[in-house]
């Protein structure tokens, strides 16, 4: 898994250290508690790296829920208008044909309209997949929104400056940081995992 | 007579489908949008046959099958999931609160029909 880099996590940012020198308020870090802030900034780009992935496989499945979905319709479609018309043709009474064969014709054509009228409704069942799925998305597009906030204060501030941390306060973010994976684990499994508009399976009980 | 069918489902397209569907079959459809719609519903009409979906906001579908199976008159009428979920573990849970089959979604028409020719009585 790619986890980026998070480079060197001294309180006072390189290129503004060059820039000011030195200064008083300058915060000196211990290397303990630097390495530990490395390892949390590592770990929260690799879970943002991880939960963006999901997502994008989420609307990747979405996609071809979707692609099916409209790939279907529009065959349908094509075919019932098709029908249709044809239906009507013979209805207004082809004068080189027999009743009977009109008839005849007439029946194939409908039956035909009928069995993509299956395709239709099933196929229209989209919208119901296409909702759970998005729902699951913003469930998740909505926790990663607080993970991000809570953990803005790793972010250098406009200076370039890190924020002092103390080795508590860094412990706390690492907690945070596990309760926003166990949060997001636990809204990771969604129920739709059909990747097209084929019909699902049946069982009685 | 007609048979009622008891449709519960928070997505209008699903309601509409199935309605669709099973007034091909002669059935009369009533809908709700959630267990709790469903539970109204039959308490004002006898119903032949119940589909329900299992995630729903109010009520979700296996609260609402086995709020249906404590009514005495509901004991048997064959009631059918229909979900997006096709997890063992889930089945077994909507055995277990009373369901009589378990269909995943999407539904074949055709195939619906015949599900529901097995398990409603013929009169």
């Amino acid at each position: 898994m790619a986890t980026g880099q998070a480079g060197d996590a001294s309180l006072v940012a390189p290129a503004a250290a060059d820039r000011n020198g030195p200064r008083q308020d300058d915060v000196v870090t211990p290397p303990d508690v630097r390495d530990r802030l490395n390892q949390l900034r590592d770990s929260v780009h690799s879970t943002l790296h991880h939960e963006f992935g999901t997502l994008a496989g989420d609307l990747d499945q979405l996609r071809g829920i979707l692609s099916d979905a409209a790939a279907k319709l529009s065959e349908a479609f094509c075919h019932m208008t098709v029908g249709s018309t044809a239906l009507l043709r013979l209805l207004d009474g082809a004068p080189d044909r027999s009743e009977a064969n009109s008839l005849k014709d007439a029946a194939s054509i409908a039956r035909d309209i009928s069995s993509r009228t299956v395709m239709t409704v099933q196929s229209l069942q989209f919208e119901d997949m296409a909702t759970q799925l998005l729902q699951h998305v913003d469930r998740r597009l909505a926790m990663l929104e607080v993970f991000s906030k809570e953990m803005a204060v790793l972010r250098p501030d406009p200076a370039g400056r890190m924020v002092p941390l103390t080795e508590e306060a860094l412990e706390d973010l690492f907690r945070l940081l596990e309760r926003h994976r166990a949060d997001l684990a636990s809204v990771g499994r969604k129920s739709v995992q059909q990747q097209s508009m084929d019909s699902g399976v049946v069982e009685l009980f | 007579m007609s048979k009622n069918a008891l449709i519960v489902d928070d997505s209008a397209t699903m309601r509409e489908m199935v309605s669709y569907t099973l007034k091909q079959a002669g059935f009369e459809p009533l809908t709700g949008k959630n267990g709790q719609e469903g539970l109204d519903q039959l308490a004002g009409a006898q119903v032949d046959l119940i589909i329900t979906d299992l995630n729903m906001p109010v009520m979700d579908g296996l609260t609402f099958i086995k709020a249906v199976r404590a009514k005495d008159e509901y004991k048997s009428t064959p009631i059918l999931m229909l979900t997006t979920e096709s997890r063992a573990d889930m089945k077994a849970q909507g055995k277990a609160a009373g369901a009589t089959g378990w269909l995943v979604k999407p539904f074949n028409p055709e195939m619906l029909l015949q599900v529901i020719a097995k398990v409603v009585p013929k009169t």
